[in-house]
């Protein structure tokens, strides 16, 4: 028997510091998403589809993602959709997951309260939905106790799993053992954004379109199939993800080759699909930062999905070729001079001397540009 | 530059060719009077030099002469860097130019460009040419003092000149270009006044309005949250309410609650009948001890009835002889009285009768008087009846004694008339004859004068007889004379007198008898008084009357005096035999009063006995024949049973009040009421709370189909969003203000620079003027501040002499540095220096002529003798 364990959808994102182009592609993405769980469902003959928790990114999405994702779901009529709340969603009563219980299709089952769920002849899904943002109780605990006559049994929670050891503080901490003390032939958690086996029954799934950087194995929904009973799962990873989001940092000196050491990142990555956050640092001359910052912003901004480029920590410092091409003599030069000098003091003056700078160096090469002579 | 010769034709004024040959390297004067036309020779260097000669504007065409359509020609010989140039331009008709020196020939266009290069001035505009450095240097009339910022082109030549003087490479036309796009993006953030601009202004409304739109959105889902928070609150109300209605122990209450009021309502009941009977049993009671108290009040009276009655009896007795008594004195009192009132009587019988005789006396003494004085009244009457015949038959009244006097009177007028006509005979008597004359028969015995008014007859016996006769005129008169003593003889006749004399006599007489008359009758009237004693009136008539019928008394009346004594015995008597009466009466009383006394208190004291009596009989009768002790015994013994009876019944009725008291009806009913309204309640609160969770159901749908929660995360992070935008469009800002304030200040340090060689080569000329002092320029070449003395003044508020001879000399410092970068050079001043004193222009034209030295310079003045000390060459038009 096989089935999809998924989780962390958060529909409904804002990216808010995303561009309005990037906003719009990275939020649909994540709708999107669903059509590439069902795909691989199908593709791998699974029978039903557990979302282990954050299906929304927030306890009130909106109309408009709430009915693309019950439209998208019920357009897989042959799928069996288990959605449990999560600490993004919670299901607070006469909430989302309120309104979602009563006008879910038939094949859409909210899991909002702690009670069994027979999702297929003999597989009793042990659901543990989430009513707060945090509960300090183990939302998981009532498993052991439930008993069903069901052959296979499927724990599906959202949370955290408690350190061993560790003092019981934080939230929506889920026992590490929890599979085991109850019994369970397969625990799905969600709330890691990233696959995760806590033991060969118990796994993270992780989100299936990635929503932040620098994650490792992400973009992905599990394959699980349950063999005889006390057989150990095979859990299979199915890469469901479009974009990649990857997080750079560039340490650059003077004469380095840039532009080549801006093109090995991400390698691999299709451009478009590519969400980077380049933190770019070091000193270099004045007319490199230009240059790197036109070739940042003007090209490679646009290459990809969305840069998000951080280069606060990136230096110019003028050299005398950076001087002598505003000019060797006259008010330019003198006030270049001034500026480099001002540059060097500490604290937001400097910044804005060097900030002024590059602005004076800039406006010298678009004068250059244009001819004027 | 040298200008050599200059030919005008058909140019303003000068209609016929004028021109001005052989000008000299140095100082050239050309002093001519007012309106020769100096001023216009400069404009014709200008136009042939500046103009374009195909112009066809206003300017171009205002250099025609007035009036004649003709075209203006210039014609301009001029030296540069050793070559001779002659210039030859005609503006409008037929309009051209040629150039031509150094081998070289230019037309039209070509020759224009040529002078430009060869001038260095901008081509001509609108608003005329640019003329560069000689717009500066030629000065026209009223402009010398101006000390302005040099034209652009001029100005824009000085600072290339000064550029390579003080090695200082502006940068030319890019360095201008990244200042103004630095100016240009300074405006985008800034306005002229340092005020934040567009891009500056629409960050910070993108994130004021971003924030603003976060709080809304985190307020929306606030507001959802809450709902959601009261729709639970709402709900687990409900549940309360739905557990409360169904609570089976709630009924179980109720239903103890109706048990409780039915026992109570038996309890009250029960209480309430004990009590009628207990307040019976008390009444019960309360009349027993009345009835035994009534016994022995009873038994009391009938002792105290006993005795009063005796007491009574005696007091009664008593008073029966007292009565008796007192009777007795009245008796007594009443036969006293009796005496003295017959007394009395007689008493006053005899005081009447004296009384009587004493008035009957003072009447007949009234009528004797009466009858006295009738007497003497009629006495009168009889005197005055003879008075009255008299009267009447005396005929003279007194009109008649009028009348007389009137016929009197009337006679001696008429005579009077009648001797004033006649004539006045006069007879005086001898003695002899005496007796014997006689006048119509009457003797004279006197001598006469008298008139003759008759025939008269005077008889002197024995002499004469003489007849004289009136004159006939007199006749009338004495015809009136003689009626009138007719008229006093008739009267006299009536009257019965016989002359005048007895006719007076019979009046007087007359009024004589009626004094007496009136004299009489009036003591007639004081004779008639009213008697009041008799009651009569006043007046004769009334005396007579009240006497007619009475005799006259005797002459022996009774004495008066001796009458009144009787009268005053008898009342003296009278009075006092009325005191004694009136002291009888009194005593008399008294013995009554006494006896009514007596008699009302036999009457009291007989009701005393009678109700003695009638309580006695009474309480006899109460008590009946039953013995006083077996009745008080029986009375006590019942006394007792109804003690009992009221014992009895208050323990029943503590007990029946302590059962009500357990259950008190009033309360039990309340509790009941309390729950009937609890159930109520929760009923109505069922329905209110299912309505409002219907409501907010519907507001939780609305507001969550909006997606709060999603829309207030998008928000805050757009508002972040656009407050790092701020920041970073904020230090944009700031790093363009930072970057134009450098460039500024470097611009600035650089034309400081650039002014060194200007301020230098004024110097040995402002010594001249003014030692000690320094002019320094602003960046735009203007002087702005003259330093004397370690004092500065502004140029602009210098007088207008000092301020012509700074901008002459600023203009020859100029000059110098022109002439040092091989710039072609010629100074011209039209009627300068005018506001400079004797002493200054002396030193000016000291400074012009050393100038000279180095450069051309015409001086073009009116004022001939102001340059007359100057060694220049002069010239004439």
């Amino acid at each position: 028997m096989k089935f999809i364990h998924t989780s962390d959808w958060q529909l409904g994102k804002p990216f808010g510091r995303a561009t309005d182009e990037a906003r719009a592609a990275l939020q649909d993405a994540r709708l999107e998403a669903i059509d590439a769980v069902a795909d691989a469902a199908r593709t791998h003959s699974a029978s039903f589809v557990l979302v282990a928790g954050d299906v929304f990114d927030s306890s009130e999405p909106g109309d408009r993602v709430y009915r693309q994702a019950l439209t998208r779901m019920k357009a897989r009529p042959d799928l069996r959709w288990l959605l449990l709340p999560g600490n993004h969603d919670p299901a607070r009563a006469d909430g989302l997951w309120t309104r979602l219980t009563s006008e879910a299709p038939v094949n859409v089952t909210a899991c909002v309260e702690p009670s069994v769920v027979e999702v297929a002849e003999g597989v009793a899904v042990f659901p543990a939905p989430l009513q707060y943002k945090r509960v300090l109780d183990d939302p998981t605990a009532w498993f052991a106790s439930a008993e069903t006559g069901a052959a296979r049994r499927i724990g599906l929670a959202h949370g955290s799993i408690k350190e061993f050891g560790s003092a019981g503080s934080g939230t929506n901490l889920i026992a590490p053992d929890r599979a085991k003390l109850a019994g369970l032939d397969y625990l799905g958690l969600g709330d890691w954004h990233a696959v995760k086996s806590i033991d060969p029954r118990t796994w993270y799934s992780g989100t299936p379109e990635p929503d932040d950087f620098g994650r490792e194995d992400t973009g992905k929904v599990l394959l699980v199939e349950l063999g005889s009973r006390g057989d150990t799962p095979v859990v299979t990873r199915i890469p469901t993800g479009r974009y990649t989001w990857a997080d750079e940092t560039l340490h650059l000196s003077s004469n380095d080759d840039h532009r080549s050491r801006i093109a090995q990142l991400a390698p691999d990555i299709e451009r478009k699909n590519l969400v980077l956050r380049l933190r770019v640092n070091g000193v270099i001359s004045l007319s490199e930062r230009v240059d790197l910052m036109q070739h940042l912003l003007d090209e490679l901004a646009h290459e990809i999905r969305w840069l998000d480029l951080r280069a606060d920590e990136l230096f110019a410092h003028p050299t005398d070729t950076d001087l002598g091409d505003i000019d060797a003599h006259g008010i330019l030069r003198a006030a270049a001079d001034r500026l480099a000098k001002l540059s060097e003091e500490p604290g937001d003056k400097g910044r804005a001397a060097a900030a002024a700078l590059e602005r004076l160096y800039f406006e010298h090469r678009r004068t250059d540009r244009t001819g004027v002579q | 530059m040298f200008i050599r010769d200059i030919r005008v034709e058909n140019f303003r004024k000068f209609r016929d060719p004028v021109s001005l040959t052989g000008l000299g390297n140095g100082l050239n004067l050309i002093c001519e009077p007012n309106e020769t036309g100096k001023s216009t020779l400069l404009d014709a260097m200008r136009a042939a030099l500046f103009e374009r000669h195909s112009s066809k504007s206003e300017r171009i065409r205002s250099f025609r002469p007035h009036g004649d359509e003709v075209a203006p020609t210039v014609d301009l010989v001029f030296e540069i860097d050793g070559v001779s140039w002659t210039l030859k331009k005609r503006f409008i008709d037929k309009a051209s130019v040629s150039l031509e020196g150094g081998g070289n020939r230019f037309h039209g266009d070509e020759a224009e460009e040529k002078l430009q290069e060869l001038l260095g001035f901008a081509r001509a505009g609108k608003g005329g040419a640019d003329e560069g450095a000689l717009g500066l240097l030629w000065v026209e009339q009223g402009q010398s003092f101006v000390m302005g910022t040099p034209g652009q082109v001029a100005r824009r030549t000085i600072e290339d000149v000064l550029a390579g003087e003080v090695g200082v490479v502006t940068g030319g036309k890019r360095t201008r270009a990244v200042v103004d796009a630095v100016n240009a993006g300074f405006a985008e953030f800034f306005t002229a006044t340092g005020k934040p601009a567009r891009k500056l202004v629409d960050a910070q409304s993108a994130s004021t309005a971003a924030s603003e739109a976060a709080t809304t959105a985190e307020e929306e889902l606030q507001q959802y949250e809450n709902t959601l928070d009261r729709l639970e609150s709402k709900r687990g109300e409900l549940r309360r309410i739905l557990r409360d209605i169904d609570d089976p122990s709630a009924a179980e209450i109720s239903s103890t609650i109706a048990a409780d009021i039915d026992r109570a309502k038996v309890a009250k009941t029960q209480f309430e009948k004990l009590s009628a009977e207990h307040r019976h049993a008390v009444q019960e009671r309360d009349l027993a001890y009345g009835r035994l108290e009534q016994h022995r009040a009873d038994v009391k009276a009938l002792v105290a009835a006993s005795i009063a009655l005796d007491e009574a009896r005696e007091a009664a007795e008593t008073q029966a002889s007292n009565v008796e008594k007192a009777r007795q004195a009245e008796v007594t009192a009443s036969t006293a009285l009796d005496d003295v009132r017959n007394a009395l009587a007689e008493a006053e019988g005899k005081r009447t009768r004296a009384a009587d005789a004493r008035r009957l006396a003072e009447r007949q003494r009234a009528q004797a008087a009466a009858f006295e004085r009738l007497d003497r009244v009629e006495a009168i009457v009889l005197e005055l009846a003879s008075l009255q015949s008299r009267i009447d038959a005396e005929l003279m009244d007194a009109d008649a004694a009028k009348r007389l006097a009137e016929l009197e009177k009337k006679v001696v007028q008429t005579k009077a008339a009648v001797e004033a006509g006649a004539t006045l005979l006069e007879i005086n008597l001898t003695p002899s004859a005496l007796g014997k004359v006689t006048i119509d028969g009457t003797a004279m015995r006197d001598d006469t004068k008298l008139a003759i008014d008759k025939v008269l007859t005077v008889v002197v016996p024995g002499s004469v007889e003489l007849t004289l006769t009136p004159p006939a005129s007199g006749e009338a008169a004495a015809a009136k004379w003689r009626a009138a003593e007719q008229d006093l003889a008739n009267f006299l006749r009536g009257v019965g007198h016989g002359d005048i004399g007895a006719a007076h006599r019979g009046a007087r007489i007359r009024e004589d008898d009626l004094r007496d008359h009136r004299a009489l009758s009036a003591r007639l009237a004081a004779e008639c008084p009213a008697d009041p004693a008799l009651g009569l009136a006043g007046g004769l008539d009334a005396l007579r009357s009240g006497l007619s019928g009475e005799v006259r008394p005797s002459s022996t009346v009774a004495d008066v005096a001796t009458l009144d004594s009787d009268v005053g015995d008898a009342e003296k008597m009278a009075s006092d035999l009325s005191a004694q009466h009136q002291e009888a009466i009194a005593r008399r009383e008294k013995a009554v009063e006494a006896l009514n006394r007596a008699l009302v208190q036999e009457a009291r004291l007989d009701g005393s006995l009678r109700q003695a009596d009638a309580d006695f009989r009474r309480l006899t009768s109460v008590m009946g024949d039953e013995k006083s002790e077996d009745v008080e015994t029986r009375l006590i013994s019942s006394l007792a049973v109804a003690d009992g009876s009221v014992a009895r019944l208050t323990v029943d009725l503590d007990r029946a009040h302590l059962a009500s008291d357990v259950l008190d009806l009033g309360a039990l009913e309340r509790k009941r009421e309390n729950d009937e309204r609890r159930r109520k309640q929760l009923q109505e609160d069922r329905v209110r709370l299912a309505g409002d969770i219907a409501r907010l159901e519907g507001d939780a749908k609305t507001q969550g189909g909006s997606g709060p929660a999603s829309r207030a995360a998008a928000a805050a992070e757009l508002a972040e969003v656009a407050k790092q935008h701020l920041a970073r469009v904020t230090a944009d800002a700031e790093a363009l203000r930072l970057l134009k304030e450098t460039l500024d200040a470097a611009q600035a340090d650089a034309s400081q620079k650039y002014l060194t060689p200007i301020t230098e080569r004024i110097a040995p000329y402002l010594k001249q003027l003014l030692p000690n002092a320094s002019l320094t320029f602003s960046e735009d070449f203007k002087p702005t501040l003259l330093t004397r003395g370690g004092r500065g003044e502004a140029a602009e508020g210098l007088s207008k002499g000092t301020q012509e001879q700074l901008a002459v000399l600023t203009r020859l410092a100029f000059a110098d540095l022109l002439i040092a970068k091989g710039k072609p050079v010629s100074l011209v001043l039209d009627d300068a220096l005018v506001f400079a004193d004797d002493a200054r222009f002396e030193t000016m034209t000291e400074i012009l002529r050393e100038a000279a030295n180095k450069m051309q310079v015409i001086v073009l003045s009116c004022r001939a003798s102001a340059y007359r000390h100057v060694d220049a060459q002069r010239h004439e038009l």
